[in-house]
């Protein structure tokens, strides 16, 4: 069954629900809020004027992430983002909560992850933060699964250099 | 601990700008709001039109003045001041410099006898007489000099004696080798009358500009001349700049003049081994031919032939004689 789901009235629904995940995403790959506030807004914008058919929920899903993918992708490799001073890049992205008790931990794990390059953090995040298995990253990404498991497993080496005692899911 | 869990948490922490929105619902409702034509042309895009637009113009602007005056018909005022090519080819007597043996081309005075210099990209100048040159303008002894010109109206390939041009490429030896690209435009008036007593008057005015070893030559003539009843002439020749006068100015008119072959014939104009002279064919109003010869070797002396009321072919044998006495014919029209 098809669904036309980008109607006005279907909108604002699928901005609570997706608005977060795309965020999150883009800002795995572009290490900066406010760049991920932006390029979030412009992929909403796409999303509404293009006037998409999809099949279900998991379609639409996976276009928004194929999408945030992309459209971080252009801005990483734009000419101003490459100039840019690496000064303007935050330092840390924070816990966010400083209640939290293992806040230090988060910020920790989140700074390795940030300081990987941004193949092995969109392969870290749509694994462990979206729960996506690496077949269904390998078709939302067009890579082979292969390549998947291969940025997990670099990824995971990686971190693992920098998060002493911390435990990986394997694949 | 759990990356995952760990990373989950870390991310959960993170989220977008409260009013992300309200901002989309606000650029969504301004989408709305914009005309096909914004739609169609976003503000960034005009931007970048426009200024491709103005890079243009600006280009335009600049580069315009530059391919007009390349083409732009060369007026004696604007003119006079240009250099001729060479400063010593102004002297008298002077023959033309860089030519094909003049390996060094350096624009240095060639006042010897040697082969006749002549420009190397204006090599084209195709000999009417196929027989031996004969630079002593003793005709007689000139056998391969013939030409059959435009009053040869049977010019129906019937024996002669003589070549049969046809009239459209009359005294344009090898026209269609001739390109038709960089033709300098050529200010031509002419006035012909012929008074009851047969005199004709014959006024020719023309601005010239050439290319000529690299560079630009402009020249301004203007010739005037009564023929009376007896082909006796009187006769004014002005030029300016003077260097029409000397052996530069004339090829390189020549073959400016050569190049033309689309408008009528009424001049031809010849280069020989060691001078160069210029040979209008005017026509009166009573369809004569009237020839004014001027070789600036000679002082800018005079021939012509009066026309002949009673034959087609008035005074060939002068004609011919000019052809024969200078072995290389360029042609031309002035419209």
């Amino acid at each position: 069954m098809s669904l036309s789901l980008n109607s006005a009235e279907d909108f604002p629904g699928v901005f609570e629900r997706y608005s977060q995940m795309v965020y999150r995403l883009v800002l795995a790959r572009v290490r900066n809020p406010a760049d991920a506030d932006d390029i979030t807004q412009d992929l909403f914008l796409k999303y509404v004027s293009h006037k998409k058919i999809y099949n279900d929920e998991e379609h639409r899903k996976a276009w928004l992430i194929r999408a945030a993918v992309n459209t971080s992708k252009t801005f990483v490799t734009s000419a101003w983002n490459r100039h840019r001073s690496a000064d303007e890049l935050p330092d840390t992205l924070g816990a966010g909560n400083p209640d939290i008790e293992n806040a230090e931990a988060k910020s920790t794990v989140l700074d390795a992850v940030m300081s990987l390059p941004v193949k092995y953090r969109t392969a870290i995040h749509l694994f462990y933060y979206e729960d996506m298995q690496t077949n269904q990253i390998a078709a939302v990404l067009g890579v082979p699964e292969n390549t998947v498991k291969s940025h997990l497993r670099r990824a995971r080496s990686l971190l693992q250099t920098k998060l002493k005692g911390v435990d990986f899911d394997e694949v | 601990m759990k990356f995952s869990q760990l990373y989950s948490e870390a991310m959960r922490d993170q989220s977008h700008r409260p009013d992300l929105y309200i901002e989309v619902t606000r650029r969504l409702r301004e989408r709305e709001n914009l005309t096909p034509w914004q739609r169609f042309l976003p503000y960034s895009k005009r931007v970048a039109v426009g200024a491709v637009c103005l890079i243009v113009l600006i280009v335009g602007a600049v580069a315009l003045p530059n391919l007009l005056q390349t083409s732009d018909l060369a007026s004696p005022e604007s003119e006079a001041t240009d250099e001729a090519v060479d400063d010593t080819a102004s002297a008298a007597g002077a023959v033309i410099v860089g030519s094909a043996n003049d390996t060094a081309n350096d624009g240095s005075a060639d006042t010897t006898n040697e082969e006749p210099d002549v420009p190397k990209g204006k090599m084209a100048f195709t000999p009417i007489d196929t027989g031996s040159a004969n630079i002593n303008g003793d005709i007689a002894e000139d056998e391969g000099a013939s030409f059959n010109y435009v009053d040869d109206e049977a010019n129906s390939g019937e024996t002669d004696g003589t070549t049969d041009i046809p009239k459209s490429r009359m005294f344009v030896p090898r026209g269609d080798d001739i390109a038709e690209t960089d033709i300098p435009d050529i200010d031509y008036e002419y006035n012909g009358e012929v008074a009851a007593d047969n005199i004709a008057e014959v006024t020719l005015s023309a601005y010239l500009t050439a290319y000529y070893g690299g560079a630009k030559v402009t020249t301004t003539f203007l010739s005037y001349a009564e023929f009376g009843a007896n082909g006796e002439a009187m006769w004014q020749f002005y030029s300016y700049p003077n260097d029409f006068q000397s052996s530069v100015v004339a090829p390189a008119v020549a073959d400016v003049l050569a190049q033309n072959r689309d408008v009528e014939v009424n001049s031809a104009l010849f280069t020989t081994r060691d001078t160069s002279c210029l040979l209008f064919q005017l026509e009166d109003e009573n369809m004569n031919n009237v020839y004014l010869f001027i070789n600036d070797r000679d002082a800018l002396s005079l021939s012509h032939t009066n026309p002949s009321s009673d034959s087609d072919t008035a005074d060939s044998t002068e004609f011919s004689l000019a052809v024969g006495t200078f072995a290389k014919l360029k042609s031309i029209v002035l419209s």
